[in-house]
C-alpha cells in the first residue's frame, strides 16, 4: 500500500504537467481548429527564455518567471497568431497539422541560431549557448521554488517514504491554480464566453459583434501562456534540451485524446491519470508473473503512444455533420492549368538530361563529381523515392501521416535482413541462404532487387495492417494515431533485438548486376548509382501518374472533396484509404532500402520517428502534390548544408554571415519556415514560381465566363435581361427622395449598385436597395434570383466586387461582419441564429450583457425563462427562432436581416416570429425581410421588392403588388415589354 | 497515352545512359596510395560534434603541433591538422563529411574522432584505407572488419561484450580500501540499475560479474530506466525499488549504468530520498555539474587531470601552453588520440603509407604510463583496455578517491563470467 500510495502521488507530479500541456492544446484546438503541434517548441522557447535570463544574466528566478511566463509566452503567442494562424485558419485540415508541424521544426532552430549565431557568434552578447554543456544533455535551471530545492517528506500524513521537492510540489500547487483559474475564465468571464460561442457556430459569433480574429488571439496568447508556464515548470525536473521537451509535450497528446480533444476538465483529470498509469506500470510491471511482459524493452516509453492509440479509436471517428457541406476541400488552383502538355513537361525534362549528364561527367563543376555524385545526388535521390510516398499518401490522399519514417526504416529491415550481409555481430556463414531459387536466391545470397521488392512489400503489409483499424478516423486522428504508432515501434518493435539486429541494424554493400555472368553495372560506382536511382524514381512516378488517372485514383480525389457524395456513389472511402496508405508505405519502404544502400546501412536511429517530422516540412516546401517537388526536396535536403557551406567558405563572404549559414539550426530552420509559408498550397515553391503566368491567364478568361455562366442558366434561351429599377426611384418608394430625385434623410440600410458573386460567378448584377426607419422591406424572387446573396453581402459574410453598403450613411462596405454588427447590424441568419452548443441564458448574453434586459427577454417569451439552463440545441425550431429574436426585441437594433425567419416554422411558431417584427417595426428597426412565403410577408411588409437574376425588377408599396407580378416573380424570365 | 510515354521514355533513356556509363566514368574511385602525403607533411584532420566535442580537436591541435615543434615524425614531416569537421551528432553528416574529407580534401588520416554516429563512415574508411584514430564510443571501432579504426583505449561497445573490463569492481574495492575499510568491497551489498536496452541488459550482466568478483552481494540487478531519448517523467518507482532492495532496506553501493539525463535524474532522485550510499556511475565527472554530482564516485577510463602523476602533470602543460585551461575528458580523449597517432607514426618510419600504418597499428600497444592504457591490439578491435580511476566531487572541484590502475577482462565461460588475463586472454 505504501509503494502504491508513494507511486501515485509522484505520478502525479509528472501528470500535472501533463495535464497543463493538454489543456493548453485542447484550448487552441477548441478555439481557432488548429492543433498546435508544436506546443512542444514553444513550451521549451520559454525554458531558453527562462535559462537565459535567470542563469544566463543573473535576474532573480521570480522576475525572470514573469517576464517569461507573462510577457515573452504571450507575445509568442500573439506572434504566431498573427503570422501563422492567419494562413492556416481556412487551410484544409491537412495543411493545418503541417504548418504547425513547420513551427515545431522551425521554432526551437530559430530561436538557437539567433542565439549561437547571431547573438553571441555575431554580436559578441554575453549569452550562454546550450551546445557548451557538452554531451550531459544540457543545463538544469533552477526551479520556481527555493534553490537548492527542498525536500519535503510526509511522515505527519502517514505517508511514509514519499517526498517530493519544491520544484515538484510546485507543479502541483501551480497546475492546481491553472485548472481552477481556467475553469473561471472560460465559463465566467466574457472572453470566455466569445471563446466558446466562438468555437460552437463560428460565422454566427462573427455576426454578433465577435472579432474572430481578437478571440482567436486571445486564445492562442492564453494557450502559449500555459505551454510557457510548463516549460518553466518542466526545466528543473528535467534537462533543457529540445528533444526531452518535445517528449515530455508529446506523451500529454494521450491525455489530448482521451478528453476527446474538446474537454479541457477533462484533459486535466486524463494528464494526471497519465502520470499515475506510467507510474505505476513501471512500479509493477516485474511483478507480473509473464515474461515476455517484464523484459519488454521500451514499454515505460511507450505507455502514453499506446494510451494515445487506444484513446484514438474511441473518439477519433468523424462524428462532424457528414452531409451539409458543399465540398469539404476544393483543391487548389493548379498554377499550371490552361498550358499544354509538352509545356509542363519540358521543365522536368531538362532537369533530368542535366542531372544524368552531370552524374556522367559530361562537365566538371563543381570541384569534385565523385563526391558529389555519392554525398548529394545518390542519398539525394534515395530520399526523393522516400518522399514519392508523401505525394502519394498526403498529395493525392489528403492524409497526414506522421510514420512514413517507420515504414522506412521497416523496409529496410526487411531488404536489409534479405540481403543477410555479414557484419561483426554475424560472422559468416550465418549470412547466407540455404536453398535456390532461380534469379531470387542464389550461392547463398539474395538478389538485391528481390530483397528491396521484399523490403517494399513487407513495409506495404504494415501500412494496411496500421491503415485498416483507423481507416475512419479524421485527418487530424489520423494524423495523431499514426504518430503513436511510429513511437511505439519505435520503442518497442525496433528496438528488440531479433527485429533490429542490436544497434547494427542492418548493412548494406553494393550489389553488382550481372547478366549472363558478365558483370555489367556494378553499383559501387557512384555514377551507375545515380543513374539506377534516377531509374528507380522514374519508374514509381509513372506508377504514380498512372495511379491518379486510374479509377482509384479518382475515387480518392471524389473521397477528398466530399466523402459523403463518394459514398452515395457507390466509392468506398475507407477501402481508397487503405490502399493508398498501404501503396505509400510500401514506396517509403522501397525507398528504406535505397536509403540503406546509400548510406551503408539502416539501424533504428538512422530515421527516427522526428526525422518523419522534418521530412515533411521538407516535402511541403517544395511540393506534395508532384513528384517533382519530391525530387527537389531530395536533393536540397542532403544538398542544403554543402550549398551553406560552400557559399561560407567564398573569400568575399563576410564572416559573420558565414556564421549564420553554417550553424546547426540554420537548414531545419529554413524548412520549417518553409512548410509553415507553403503548407496550404501543395505545390509550394513551385507555385510560387509559376503564380503570376496563372493570374494572368485567368484575368483573361474572366470576362467570358461570367456572361457564359449566366445564360447558361437559361439553357441557352434567348432572354431579355430585364432593366433594374434605377436607385432615384427605389428612394422614392422607400419614401426618401427630395423633390429634386435625391436622398433627403438618410435611410438605415442602404445598398447601391452592389455586384457580388462566388468565385468566377457573378450573382448580384448591380443591386440597389434602401430600407428606412420603421421600415419593413420584403424581398421576393425565385430561387437563384440572389436574396440570401443580399441578405449575406449585408452583413459582410460575401465580398462586394464593386459598390457600397451603408448603415445609417456610415460606409461600411470595407467592414467585416462583426464590426458591421457593432454598427448596429443584426442578422437572422437562414438556419436559426444561436449558438446550439451554449445555454439559452448564454445565447442571450452575447448579445445583451445588461442583466436587467435579459430579465426583459424572458419576459417577452416567457418559454425562454423556464428552459434558461438549457442548451439551445434542444429547443424546438419556433423556441430557437423566439432564442434569436429575443436579443432584438430587448435592444432593437437600428437594422435588422431576416432570411427566411419563417422557414420550417409551424404555423403557430410562425405567427409568434411575424408578430414580433411588427414589433421590431414598431419600435424603430429597419427590417429587410426574405420570405419564401408571400402571404406571410404580405401581412407585415410595407414595401415589396422583385429580384430576378440578381437584380432588383421591381419596387413598390405593398399594396400594388398584385398576383400577377408575384407569380412572375416567382416563375421567373419574362417581363417582355414591361415598362 | 502522351504523359505516359513522356516519362518512359526519358527513364528508358536514362537507364539506356547508365548502362553505357561504364565506359564513361572510367577510373571513379582510384586514388594514389600516398593521398595526403607528401615529402614534408601528413595531412589530418578531426571528425565528430563540434559542439560538445571541440575540446578534443583542439587538444589534438597542441598534441600535433608539439609533435612539429620537436621534430617527432620521421622523414622530417609535419603533421597538416587542417581542423576539427562537424558532423553535428548527426549519423547522415558524418558520413557525409568523411567522404568529403576522403575524396576532396584528401586526408591520410582522421584523428581524432569523436562521436557517437562515427558508424556507417566505418564501412567507407575502410574501403578507402584511410587511418582513423578517436574515442572508440562508437560501434565501427568493434567491428573486426573494420581494419582501419583504432581507439586509443580500444573498442568500448563491442555487442555483445564479450570482454568486458573487470574495472569498476576493483576500483570500488580500492576505494573502500582507501577509505580505512580493510576488507575493501568485501560483503558490501549493492544495487546496479541499467538503461532498458541492449546495452543496459548487457550492462547489467557485466557489472554484476565484476562486483562479485570483488565479492559484493548484489542486491537488485535490472535494466530497468527507459532508454533516452525518452526521459523519465518520475523516478519513484525506480528510487523505492533500489530503496528497499536489501531487505526491505537501502543497499551500501548503487551502480548507474545509464545514460546522463538518467543519471542527473536519478541521482538526485536517490539522495533526496535519503540513500546515504556509494553513488558511483560513469558520467559524475563533468566539471559543469560538480555542485549537482558532489559525494559522487565518477568512474573515468583514463586519469583526469587532478591526478598528481608527473606523467598528467606534463599533459596539463602543453595544454595549457596551448590556452585549454580546465581540461575535460574530451580535452583529453583528444590528445591522446593525436599522441597514439604520432606514436604510430614514429614506429612506421619513413616510408609512410596507410597499408603500412595498418600493419604497425594492428599490433601496436598503446600507453602512457599511470594516465591512460596500457591498449593493445588486435585485442583492441573486440575490447577496451580495463583501465580506469575513480574521482569525487566536493561540489566545486574534484579529487581522486581511487587511482588509476589497469586490471584483468572477463568473459563468459558456460553461464559464468570468469575473469582472463589482458590482452592474452582476447582470442
Amino acid at each position: 500500500m505504501q509503494k502504491f500510495l508513494n507511486l501515485v502521488i509522484s505520478g502525479m507530479v509528472t501528470g500535472a504537467i501533463y495535464s497543463i500541456m493538454a489543456s493548453g492544446l485542447v484550448l487552441t484546438y477548441q478555439s481557432s481548429g488548429v492543433f498546435n503541434f508544436a506546443h512542444a517548441a514553444v513550451a521549451f522557447t520559454s525554458a531558453y527564455f527562462y535559462f537565459q535570463l535567470n542563469t544566463g544574466q543573473s535576474i532573480p528566478i521570480v522576475p525572470s518567471l514573469v517576464l517569461t511566463v507573462f510577457v515573452f509566452a504571450p507575445l509568442l503567442g500573439l506572434a504566431l497568431d498573427r503570422i501563422v494562424l492567419g494562413r492556416l485558419a481556412k487551410a484544409p485540415m491537412y495543411a493545418r497539422i503541417v504548418g504547425t508541424i513547420g513551427i515545431l521544426v522551425a521554432l526551437p532552430n530559430l530561436v538557437q541560431w539567433l542565439v549561437d549565431a547571431v547573438m553571441v557568434d555575431w554580436w559578441g552578447l554575453d549569452l550562454t549557448k546550450l551546445s557548451e554543456y557538452g554531451d550531459s544533455g544540457g543545463p538544469i535551471p533552477p526551479g520556481i521554488g527555493p534553490t537548492p530545492a527542498e525536500v519535503y517528506r510526509f511522515e505527519w500524513l502517514g505517508l511514509d517514504g514519499v517526498n517530493l521537492n519544491s520544484n515538484q510540489l510546485a507543479v502541483f500547487i501551480v497546475a492546481a491554480l491553472v485548472a481552477v483559474l481556467l475553469y473561471l475564465i472560460i465559463r465566467r468571464t466574457r472572453v470566455g464566453l466569445e471563446m466558446r460561442a466562438q468555437v460552437d457556430r463560428e460565422a454566427l459569433a462573427s455576426l454578433r459583434g465577435i472579432n474572430p480574429r481578437r478571440t482567436s488571439a486571445i486564445a492562442w496568447m492564453l494557450s502559449m501562456t500555459l505551454a510557457g508556464l510548463g516549460g518553466v515548470l518542466i526545466a528543473p525536473l528535467f534537462q533543457l534540451n529540445d528533444p526531452t521537451f518535445l517528449f515530455v509535450v508529446f506523451a500529454s497528446l494521450a491525455a489530448v485524446a482521451l478528453a476527446g480533444m474538446r474537454s479541457i476538465p477533462l484533459a486535466f483529470a486524463a494528464g494526471l491519470g497519465l502520470g499515475v498509469a506510467q507510474n505505476l506500470i513501471a512500479g509493477y510491471r516485474r511483478d507480473i508473473p509473464w515474461r515476455f511482459f517484464n523484459d519488454l524493452s521500451g514499454l515505460e516509453s511507450a505507455v502514453p503512444y499506446l494510451i494515445l492509440l487506444a484513446a484514438l479509436f474511441v473518439v477519433g471517428r468523424e462524428r462532424g455533420r457528414a452531409a451539409g457541406s458543399v465540398s469539404d476541400e476544393k483543391p487548389a488552383p493548379d498554377h499550371r492549368a490552361g498550358l499544354p502538355s509538352w509545356r509542363r513537361k519540358l521543365p522536368w525534362a531538362i532537369f533530368t538530361v542535366v542531372l544524368v549528364g552531370y552524374t556522367l561527367g559530361a562537365f566538371g563543376w563543381p570541384n569534385n563529381p565523385i563526391y558529389v555524385r555519392s554525398s548529394i545526388l545518390a542519398p539525394g535521390l534515395a530520399l526523393a523515392i522516400v518522399f514519392l510516398s508523401f505525394v502519394v499518401v498526403t498529395g493525392i490522399g489528403g492524409m497526414v501521416s506522421l510514420a512514413q519514417a517507420t515504414f522506412v526504416t521497416a523496409g529496410g529491415y526487411m531488404a536489409g535482413w534479405a540481403l543477410q550481409l555479414s557484419d561483426a555481430r554475424h560472422p559468416p556463414p550465418w549470412s547466407e541462404w540455404s536453398f535456390d531459387i532461380p534469379f531470387v536466391v542464389h550461392n547463398g545470397s539474395m538478389n538485391f532487387f528481390v530483397a528491396c521488392l521484399l523490403g517494399a512489400l513487407a513495409a506495404a503489409a504494415l501500412g494496411a495492417l496500421v491503415a485498416y483499424p483507423i481507416r475512419r478516423m479524421g485527418t487530424l486522428a489520423l494524423a495523431l494515431a499514426t504518430f503513436a504508432l511510429a513511437w511505439v515501434m519505435y520503442f518497442i518493435v525496433f528496438q528488440n533485438d531479433g527485429v533490429g539486429n542490436g544497434s547494427f541494424g542492418y548493412a548494406f554493400r553494393f550489389p553488382t548486376l550481372n547478366l549472363f555472368g558478365i558483370e555489367t553495372l556494378d553499383f559501387s560506382k557512384a555514377s551507375t548509382l545515380v543513374c539506377g536511382l534516377l531509374l528507380v524514381f522514374g519508374v514509381i512516378t509513372l506508377l504514380i501518374h498512372n495511379l491518379q488517372r486510374s479509377p482509384s485514383g479518382r475515387a480518392m480525389f471524389a473521397v477528398r472533396s466530399s466523402s459523403v457524395a463518394a459514398q452515395t456513389s457507390g466509392v468506398s472511402p475507407a477501402r481508397a484509404q487503405v490502399a493508398l496508405f498501404a501503396l505509400s508505405a510500401g514506396i517509403a519502404g522501397f525507398g528504406g532500402a535505397m536509403y540503406g544502400l546509400s548510406n551503408f546501412a539502416v539501424t533504428r536511429d538512422s530515421v527516427p520517428p522526428i526525422t518523419g517530422l522534418i521530412w515533411i516540412t521538407v516535402v511541403v516546401t517544395f511540393g506534395v502534390r508532384r513528384p517533382g517537388g519530391a525530387l527537389l526536396a531530395g536533393l536540397s535536403y542532403t544538398a542544403a548544408p554543402v550549398i551553406w557551406r560552400e557559399l561560407a567558405s567564398f573569400s568575399w563572404m563576410p564572416d559573420f554571415l558565414s556564421e549564420l549559414l553554417v550553424s546547426t539550426y540554420f537548414t531545419p530552420m529554413l524548412f520549417g519556415l518553409g512548410a509553415i509559408n507553403l503548407a496550404k498550397n501543395p505545390d509550394g515553391l513551385l507555385a510560387m514560381v509559376g503564380h503570376r503566368g496563372l493570374e494572368r491567364r485567368r484575368e483573361k478568361e474572366r470576362k467570358a465566363r461570367i456572361a457564359e455562366a449566366e445564360l447558361g442558366l437559361h439553357h441557352g434561351e434567348e432572354v431579355v435581361v430585364p432593366d433594374a429599377v434605377p436607385e432615384a426611384q427605389v428612394l422614392a418608394t422607400v419614401g426618401l427622395a427630395t423633390p429634386d430625385g435625391t436622398a433627403g434623410a438618410v435611410p438605415v440600410i442602404l445598398l447601391e449598385d452592389v455586384v457580388a458573386g462566388y468565385g468566377d460567378v457573378e450573382v448580384l448584377h448591380g443591386v440597389t436597395v434602401a430600407v428606412e426607419r420603421g421600415q419593413v422591406v420584403a424581398l421576393l424572387g425565385a430561387n437563384g434570383a440572389g436574396k440570401s446573396t443580399l441578405c449575406n453581402v449585408t452583413a459582410g459574410l460575401v465580398p462586394i466586387t464593386s459598390g457600397t453598403v451603408q448603415l445609417s450613411g456610415v460606409d461600411v462596405t470595407d467592414l467585416a461582419p462583426h464590426a458591421r454588427a457593432q454598427e448596429g447590424l443584426l442578422l437572422v441568419p437562414e438556419a436559426r441564429g444561436i449558438f446550439p452548443g451554449l445555454t439559452v441564458e448564454e445565447n442571450l448574453q452575447v448579445l445583451l450583457r445588461d442583466p436587467a434586459l435579459r430579465a426583459k427577454a424572458y419576459e417577452r417569451f416567457p418559454i425562454l425563462g423556464e428552459r434558461r439552463k438549457q442548451v439551445a440545441g434542444l429547443l424546438s425550431g419556433g423556441e430557437q427562432q423566439m432564442l434569436s429574436l429575443a436579443p432584438a426585441l430587448a435592444t432593437p437594433p437600428a437594422a435588422l436581416v431576416a432570411d427566411e425567419p419563417t422557414l420550417g416554422l409551424a404555423p403557430l411558431a410562425a405567427e409568434v416570429v411575424i408578430d414580433a417584427l411588427r414589433e421590431l417595426r414598431g419600435m424603430g428597426t429597419a427590417i429587410l425581410l426574405v420570405e419564401e412565403k408571400a402571404s406571410e410577408v404580405m401581412k407585415v411588409a410595407d414595401i415589396v421588392a422583385f429580384m430576378e437574376l440578381g437584380r432588383v425588377v421591381w419596387m413598390g408599396p405593398r399594396d400594388e403588388a398584385d398576383d400577377e407580378r408575384l407569380a412572375a416573380a416567382y416563375l421567373g424570365g419574362t417581363h417582355r415589354g414591361e415598362a | 497515352m502522351k504523359r505516359t510515354s513522356k516519362m518512359l521514355v526519358t527513364a528508358v533513356a536514362a537507364a539506356a545512359v547508365a548502362l553505357g556509363s561504364l565506359a564513361a566514368s572510367g577510373s571513379a574511385g582510384a586514388q594514389s596510395s600516398a593521398r595526403g602525403v607528401t615529402d614534408s607533411s601528413i595531412k589530418v584532420s578531426g571528425l565528430g560534434h563540434s559542439a560538445f566535442y571541440e575540446e578534443a580537436g583542439k587538444a589534438a591541435k597542441a598534441r600535433f603541433d608539439l609533435a612539429n615543434k620537436n621534430n617527432e615524425i620521421p622523414g622530417g614531416r609535419k603533421i597538416d591538422y587542417i581542423g576539427f569537421t562537424d558532423d553535428k551528432a548527426n549519423g547522415d553528416t558524418n558520413l557525409a563529411e568523411t567522404r568529403r574529407l576522403v575524396t576532396e580534401e584528401q586526408v591520410f588520416g582522421i584523428v581524432p574522432v569523436m562521436s557517437p554516429s562515427f558508424q556507417a563512415a566505418g564501412a567507407f574508411v575502410n574501403q578507402s584505407k584511410v587511418p582513423t584514430l578517436g574515442w572508440g564510443i562508437s560501434s565501427a571501432f568493434c567491428d573486426s572488419s573494420n581494419k582501419y579504426i583504432f581507439g586509443f583505449t580500444g573498442c568500448l561497445v563491442p555487442n555483445p561484450p564479450t570482454y568486458p573490463g573487470n574495472t569498476w569492481g576493483e576500483l570500488m574495492n580500492q576505494y573502500f580500501k582507501n577509505q580505512g575499510v580493510s576488507s575493501g568491497a568485501k560483503g558490501k551489498t549493492t544495487a546496479i540499475i541499467a538503461d532498458n536496452n541492449d546495452s543496459g541488459k548487457t550492462g547489467v550482466e557485466v557489472i554484476v560479474a565484476t562486483a562479485e568478483a570483488v565479492g559484493m552481494k548484489v542486491v537488485y540487478a535490472e535494466a530497468a530506466l527507459p532508454a533516452p531519448p525518452a526521459p523519465v517523467g518520475d523516478f519513484a518507482p525506480y528510487v523505492q525499488a533500489i530503496m528497499t532492495s536489501n531487505n526491505g532496506k537501502q543497499p551500501d553501493v548503487v551502480f548507474l549504468v545509464v545514460a546522463p539525463s538518467n543519471v542527473y535524474g536519478l541521482g538526485p532522485a536517490l539522495t533526496q530520498a535519503g540513500f546515504t550510499g556509494v553513488d558511483t556511475n560513469a558520467v559524475a565527472y563533468a566539471p559543469a555539474f560538480a555542485a549537482l554530482t558532489k559525494g559522487w564516485q565518477a568512474f573515468t577510463q583514463f586519469a583526469t587531470p587532478e591526478s598528481t602523476s608527473s606523467e598528467m602533470q606534463q599533459i596539463n602543460q602543453t595544454l595549457q601552453a596551448a590556452g585549454i585551461q580546465n581540461v575535460g575528458q574530451p580535452g583529453l580523449a583528444g590528445y591522446f588520440a593525436a599522441d597514439m597517432f604520432v606514436q604510430i607514426l614514429k614506429k612506421v618510419g619513413k616510408d609512410l603509407t596507410p597499408e603500412k600504418f595498418q600493419a604497425v597499428a594492428a599490433k601496436f600497444k598503446y600507453q602512457i604510463e599511470n594516465v591512460v592504457g596500457p591498449t593493445y591490439y588486435p585485442a583492441g578491435f573486440k575490447a577496451g583496455s580495463p583501465c580506469g580511476q575513480l574521482s569525487e566531487s566536493n561540489g566545486s572541484t574534484y579529487k581522486v578517491t581511487a587511482e588509476f590502475g589497469c586490471y584483468d577482462l572477463l568473459t563468459e565461460k558456460g553461464n559464468k563470467w570468469v575473469t582472463v588475463p589482458y590482452p592474452k586472454g582476447v582470442k
